[in-house]
């Protein structure tokens, strides 16, 4: 390289000034040191979370629209509350669900929207619009609930078998508050709440017929309870000089005091509390269960009751030291608060599976540095690869430094983004170290420092733009919209804040290191192999001489790489390689939700739960599973936006499957999932039930992968063609787990006054419906206070489950009658109400202010993308025929501006699939752009950028390939890889390009030119190629990350190879000189 | 079968509040899965219903007087005729004595009219006397034997009016009542005793809405006495007579039941009145078992066996078996359920 010698005397430029400053200052150790100890402090001060937050605050509000059917609380409440909330800045969505007597509204604030804020927000604009809520409707309650809410942790209560039938699930109750309680006290909690068990009760179980035979109304009965108990500050009396506050009352102790309450005489016969109810202590009756299963001694599943406390962090906290309290504190409770027969299972452990993976990932990151050192070592000298070894983890340290600052966490994105970055980084490296290695090896006189500044200098401005490049193609995917944005953002701004810091570290530490380590020792590399390169130069020169011997050969060339660059592309089409936004990842817990029919009672919800879990208690991976009946397990990210926690209606269940760690099974839980959804076809269910098998999502969670929002003129025509939609998703075969938002209409029961009754009787309304409430609903008076540390026990009256039919004997029930004072008298409720059957309303799912009806389903098997089943949809619906409902139209994004005629809009997965591939192409033109300008800027040329750019689709064939081999998905991580490609490739074609420019003259043919120059340049390329290349192949088995590595794996192969090659072809074929290459 | 298992299943069945010998039913016909079906029950309407006797009738006094003697309290069983009280009036023991001694008189003045008139025929047919002083002695005597009939019937007038002062009983039955005291004056026509004949009736109140299901013939179950928790029926009667008239809007019936001889009358009982049937699951309560502090039936599909929790309603009746309980949830029809006894 003889005109490096020619630049001694250039300006040094930013690096070479950096360069000079550094080389000598003692301050370079130091600045070593210190990067060292921030990026420590930094991997450690850092939260730790498995997948990144993403903040999609979701504010819900409730308004209970009492005895409103679904359709009168549309027009009452919910439409005048969209228009509110719609008018809220940051608000995304807005959803209602109408279902009768109670509305749900819920407001998705942008991605990104800090949840306080969202939750002030939609506070101030309900309050400011009080004064419009309808006559009657109770002030609405807001929650708002984001992913801080999410447990990191949840504990299941459950007695040992041994002492299984000494257990009920009151006492695992009130010893889980306790736990929870203790718990509660470690740092950093957030919200935590008990899930399943029933708390204690007194119960007042009234029996109507005798409230009637002795001619006691309900009111009466709880009245007399109610006072009897009451404790309360009476005020202060004055005695000898002191001033005594006096209490009034004493509250009830249980079932011989409560009984022996006189409420009437009647006859001239005294009617005492026992005599017309039975007081009862026991669990509340309500209308939820929650069960354990787990494998007993001969491997069988064995059921128990169940409580599980569920434990989230606060916001920002780091969930891998709660999870370590928590646990800490469990071993020590474990010995005092909890008796020896109850075991405390952790069910699930966040902080556990999150600090798992970072190490698991940081150990990739190590491996990844010690594989570059060795190749660093191999290649260039073992000296040289030292100083790789402390450039890398300063670098990475400095990264991690970063992120602290730009408030990212360290989770599975942010680490892959580093091990990622890593193959990348250390070119800066590697070309600093390599040109300083050679300078010293040209022994001309100057001192070791000089010639490594000058060196510096040299590739100083290249590595400059190299680096932007690099920053240009990631950095405009920060700006990705929606739920990917956020879950992908630490790959942009981990991986440019190590571009750039690598850039520094090269420019001010290398340097120093050189000189330090490998100062003494006349360093190789350099000139011996400046011409042919090596035996790679000569490989390169035995592939490349004929391809560029005539014109013609190139342009058959580059015709051949086009063509198989196109046909490449033919494998999406074939389908051989399929889009989806994320494969699944491989985790610990799946679940299975159970819907039955609504109407279904608890315990037929419970049968199912238990046959659900009875097939699967042969599962080889099998930890435990817990059965919540009428109740909800405790959420994760994907029940946040599903809502899970709503579920609570006794005809909804979910199993909570825990597989055993990843460590200890072969199968992946994806595997799992699918052999659990064969193992529960053909379960036993009600009409009308829908089981669904429901993985944790890899990215961001919703409603349903496969969603189709159905919207039309009206709701009958809205159902019956939902209806149709939903049986053409049965036919297709991998579409799984169909269900819709309408479901079928539950029985219900209508009590009405009849007022000719009434009269005769001279019945208030009132007393009736209070009468039925109470009857129905009980009432709770209040609370038995036990002193001595014990919780106080409410106190109801209430009937018991067993009582709560309708039958002559619940209208029996006494009612005031005769209102007229000194004539009281009863009538029995059957005398003054009618009941007739009726059929609740359809509950009416609103999206943006347009009613909709949503089918949803699953993707399973052949194809686990939407798309598929939305191409395999569509076909069907344009295939079928649709007899006298209108054929609906199919929209891909957006909803309708004309509800006139049916439509069907695609949301669900499809919907974040298209956000993310669309704002991702958009960062890719943005990257391709600012990648132009750079190159323009260095090479003054706007033609010459072009040729530079051509090598970006070389990294198709092989990505295409790559995923067609590995049978991977293209995925949203495939897209990162093939945009960050973009950066990286380029770089390599600047080299070559800057080098074939700067080697042209007029007495060497171009050919021969371009030969030498992509012998020499092949080296390098091919160097910092292996690198990164090594970076992605460590990555290469995570579930999500699969598609980056392969992309970059397999892309950076075939375009560092095309590249070298495709370069000097089209210089051949469009500026050839027309003289042949020297032999 | 182990010891523990025999003792769970005891326990169990005691639980249960079944006899032993559910116990050893159940193990005979362990295997034999009971097929559950909904079954049309009566929906059962409980009224409050008051002892009667069918009849009430009042012992009465025939004379004045003062109660001497009460022979009967409260509550104590009489027959008909029976003597329950004597009342005296101290003036007919005067005039008894006073007729006693007339009686006297006149016999005297008969046997001495009787001597005369004999003595005077004696002489008339010797000729002695006249005839006219014979038929005067005759007429003399003949008065004397008129008075004395006279006497005599005034004395059992005296008697009668004796034996008058006793109360007896009208019919057989219970003494609910007796208002006087020994020593008390009494007129007649008064009530001495208020029987309650033996016949004992059940006098049911029910809401008007209720009138349709009252049906002479109709069976109504009664509950326990003493209005106890227990739900149980104790024994069956029959509706033998329906009020044509409401009363304070509510239709009087009366039902007969056999053995409400200990009841006390006017005391009240629990009575079950069909208003109405109702189809439900119904399952013999010998097949429900708890645990967890919840109720299980022991589902057999094939030869595998699943517990499963229900929710049990209250008690009632199966076609073929007296004693049933009702599940609000949790079965279906068509299912098999075999005892807790058989082991999966």
């Amino acid at each position: 390289m003889s005109e490096a010698n020619s630049d001694h005397d250039r300006p040094l430029g930013i690096s070479g000034r950096l360069t000079k400053a550094f080389i000598g200052s003692p301050l370079t150790p130091l600045f070593l040191l210190a990067a060292f100890a921030l990026g420590l402090v930094a991997l450690f001060a850092l939260p730790r979370e498995e997948e990144p937050q993403i903040s999609v605050p979701m504010v819900d509000i409730f308004v209970a629209t009492a005895g409103l059917k679904a359709e009168d609380g549309v027009k009452l409440v919910t439409e005048p509350l969209e228009t509110i909330i719609k008018a809220i800045n940051g608000v995304e969505h807005v959803y209602s669900n109408t279902v009768d007597d109670q509305v749900l509204v819920t407001a998705r604030f942008f991605v990104g929207t800090k949840s306080d804020e969202a939750i002030l927000r939609v506070h101030e604009k309900i309050r400011a619009n009080m004064d419009r809520i309808p006559t009657g409707i109770q002030e609405p309650l807001i929650v708002g609930r984001g992913i801080d809410d999410v447990a990191i942790l949840t504990l299941t209560l459950a007695p040992k078998a041994e002492a299984a039938g000494r257990f009920e699930d009151n006492a695992l109750y009130h010893l889980a508050e306790n736990l929870l309680v203790e718990l509660a006290k470690l740092e950093d909690v957030g919200l935590s709440y008990i899930v399943g068990g029933r708390p204690d009760q007194i119960r007042v179980e009234p029996d109507p017929e005798k409230l009637s035979l002795y001619g006691v109304t309900l009111s009466q009965l709880i009245a007399k309870v109610r006072d009897a108990n009451r404790s309360f500050p009476a005020g202060r009396i004055r005695d000898r000089n002191q001033s005594i506050a006096v209490n009034a009352g004493q509250t009830l102790r249980g079932v011989p005091d409560i009984g022996l309450l006189l409420i009437a005489t009647r006859d001239g016969r005294p009617v005492y509390v026992r005599d017309v109810a039975s007081v009862v202590v026991g669990a509340k009756p309500l209308e939820r269960q929650a069960w354990h299963f787990r494998k007993d001694a001969k491997g069988e599943l064995e059921r128990v009751p169940a409580v599980t406390i569920a434990i989230a962090k606060r916001a920002g906290a780091n969930a891998v030291l709660i999870s370590e309290r928590v646990n800490h504190r469990l071993v020590e409770l474990r010995k005092t608060l909890v008796p020896a027969d109850v075991e405390v299972v952790v069910t699930r452990d966040y902080g556990e599976t999150a600090n798992e993976k970072a190490n698991e990932l940081l150990f990739h990151l190590g491996l990844a540095t010690v594989s570059i050192v060795l190749l660093m070592g191999l290649v260039i000298g073992w000296r040289e690869g030292l100083v790789v070894l402390i450039v890398i983890p300063t670098t990475i340290l400095l990264t991690l430094f970063a992120s602290y600052f730009m408030g990212y966490t360290i989770n599975r994105v942010s680490l892959f983004a580093l091990i990622f970055s890593i193959g990348i980084l250390v070119d800066d490296a590697i070309v600093v170290i390599e040109n300083i290695a050679r300078h010293w090896g040209m022994g001309d006189g100057r001192t070791r420092s000089q010639a490594a500044i000058e060196a510096v200098a040299e590739v100083g401005n290249p590595t400059i733009v190299a680096t932007l490049t690099v920053v240009a193609a990631l950095l405009p995917m920060l700006f990705v919209s929606g739920l990917m944005g956020p879950y992908m953002a630490p790959i942009p701004a981990n991986a440019s804040a190590a571009m750039v810091l690598s850039f520094f570290v090269a420019m001010m530490v290398t340097p120093w290191l050189m000189l330090r380590i490998a100062g003494r020792h006349v360093a190789h590399g350099g000139g011996h192999d400046s011409h042919d390169g090596g035996w790679l130069g000569r490989t390169y020169m035995r592939v490349a001489r004929p391809i560029l011997a005539t014109r013609a050969s190139a342009g058959w060339f580059l015709g051949l790489v086009g063509a198989a660059t196109l046909a490449s592309l033919v494998l999406f089409a074939t389908k051989s390689v399929t889009v989806k936004l994320l494969p699944f990842d491989n985790k610990s817990e799946l679940q299975v939700v159970v819907d039955l029919p609504r109407g279904a009672s608890l315990e037929e919800t419970n049968r199912v739960l238990q046959a659900a879990a009875g097939r699967l208690g042969d599962l080889k991976e099998l930890s435990s599973i817990q059965a919540y009946a009428g109740t909800a397990s405790p959420f994760n990210f994907n029940g946040l936006v599903r809502h899970a926690y709503l579920r609570a209606d006794p005809q909804q269940g979910d199993l909570q499957i825990n597989l055993t760690p990843k460590g200890d099974r072969k199968r992946a839980s994806h595997d799992i999932a699918l052999d659990v959804r064969k193992r529960l076809k053909g379960l036993e269910l009600p009409a009308g039930s829908v089981v669904k098998v429901v993985e944790v999502p890899p990215g961001p969670p919703v409603l349903a992968t496969l969603l189709a929002e159905i919207y039309g003129p009206d709701a009958d025509s809205r159902r019956a063609t939902a209806r149709e939609v939903r049986k053409i998703f049965q036919s297709v075969p991998f579409i799984v787990d169909d269900d819709d938002s309408f479901g079928l209409q539950a029985p219900r029961l209508r009590v009405s006054i009849d007022q000719v009754n009434l009269e005769f009787h001279k019945v208030e309304e009132r007393d009736v419906y209070d009468t039925i409430q109470a009857y129905m609903s009980g009432v709770s008076v209040g609370y038995s206070h036990r002193g001595g540390g014990r919780h106080p026990v409410e106190i109801a009256v209430q009937l018991p489950k067993s009582g709560l039919t309708l039958t002559a004997k619940s209208l029996s029930t006494p009612v005031p009658a005769n209102a007229l004072p000194g004539e009281r008298g009863i009538v029995e409720l059957g005398d003054v109400v009618s009941i007739r059957q009726e059929r609740a309303s359809f509950p009416i799912f609103r999206h943006n202010g347009r009613a909709a009806e949503m089918v949803m389903a699953e993707l399973a098997g052949a194809y686990e993308a939407p798309l598929y089943g939305m191409l395999a949809v569509a076909d069907a619906i344009n295939k079928k025929d649709w007899g006298s409902l209108p054929r609906p139209e199919i929209r891909m994004h957006g909803q309708p501006e004309d509800e006139a005629k049916p439509v069907l809009l695609w949301d669900g997965e499809w919907e974040v699939t298209w956000v993310t591939f669309r704002d991702m192409g958009a960062a890719f033109g943005v990257a391709l752009l600012a990648i132009y300008i750079l190159v323009v800027a260095q090479f003054g040329s706007f033609k010459l950028p072009l040729v530079i750019l051509t090598p970006v689709p070389l990294t198709l064939i092989g990505i295409m390939l790559g995923h067609w081999i590995f049978r991977a998905p293209f995925s949203a991580t495939s897209m990162i890889g093939f945009i960050a490609l973009a950066g990286i490739i380029v770089r390599n074609s600047i080299l070559l390009v800057d080098f074939i420019r700067q080697r042209r003259s007029s007495d060497i043919s171009l050919r021969q030119v371009l030969l030498e120059a992509g012998a020499i340049r092949f080296k390098p390329i091919l160097l910092t190629a292996i690198a990164a290349m090594i970076g992605a192949a460590v990555i290469l088995f995570d579930p999500i990350f699969q598609g980056l590595a392969i992309s970059l794996l397999f892309g950076l192969a075939s375009s560092t190879l095309l590249t070298v090659l495709v370069i000097p072809a089209i210089y051949v074929v469009l500026r050839d000189d027309g003289r042949a290459i020297a032999e | 079968m182990g010891i523990a298992n025999l003792r769970m299943m005891a326990g169990m069945t005691l639980l249960l509040g079944s006899a032993v010998a559910a116990y050893a039913q159940g193990a005979a016909s362990a295997v034999a899965p009971w097929q559950v079906a909904e079954h049309e029950i009566d929906d059962l309407k409980a009224v409050f219903a008051t002892v009667r006797s069918k009849d009430r009738i009042e012992a009465r006094v025939r004379t004045p007087g003062t109660v001497v003697t009460l022979k009967v309290a409260e509550g104590a069983h009489v027959e008909a005729g029976q003597v329950l009280a004597l009342i005296a009036d101290p003036k007919i023991a005067l005039s008894i004595k006073a007729l006693d001694a007339r009686i006297v008189g006149v016999e005297s003045r008969l046997a001495n009219a009787k001597v005369e008139l004999e003595r005077a025929e004696q002489l008339r047919l010797r000729g002695v006397t006249p005839q006219a002083r014979v038929d005067q002695l005759k007429t003399t005597f003949d008065v004397a034997t008129n008075e004395l009939k006279a006497a005599r019937a005034d004395r059992l007038i005296a008697d009668q009016q004796v034996s008058e002062g006793e109360v007896l009983a009208p019919a057989a039955g219970r003494i609910l009542k007796v208002p006087v005291t020994d020593g008390s004056v009494v007129m007649a026509g008064e009530s001495i005793a208020t029987i309650a004949a033996n016949q004992y009736v059940l006098r049911l109140e029910l809401p008007e809405r209720h009138a349709r299901f009252m049906k002479v013939g109709e069976a109504v179950r009664i509950g326990a006495r003493g209005l106890g928790v227990d739900e149980q029926a104790m024994s069956e009667g029959r509706i033998t007579m329906v009020y044509p008239e409401l009363q304070g809007g509510r239709v009087l019936a009366d039902a007969e039941v056999s053995n409400l001889g200990d009841y006390f009358v006017g005391e009240r009982a629990r009575v079950w009145i069909s208003a109405g049937k109702r189809r439900t699951i119904v399952i013999p309560p010998d097949y429900v078992f708890k645990r967890f502090g919840l109720d299980y039936v022991r589902l057999a599909r094939g030869k595998a066996i699943a517990d499963v929790v229900v929710q049990l309603g209250e008690g009632a009746s199966l076609p073929d078996q007296a004693n049933g309980i009702e599940v609000l949830a949790g079965l279906r029809s068509g299912d098999a359920i075999v005892r807790p006894a058989v082991q999966p």
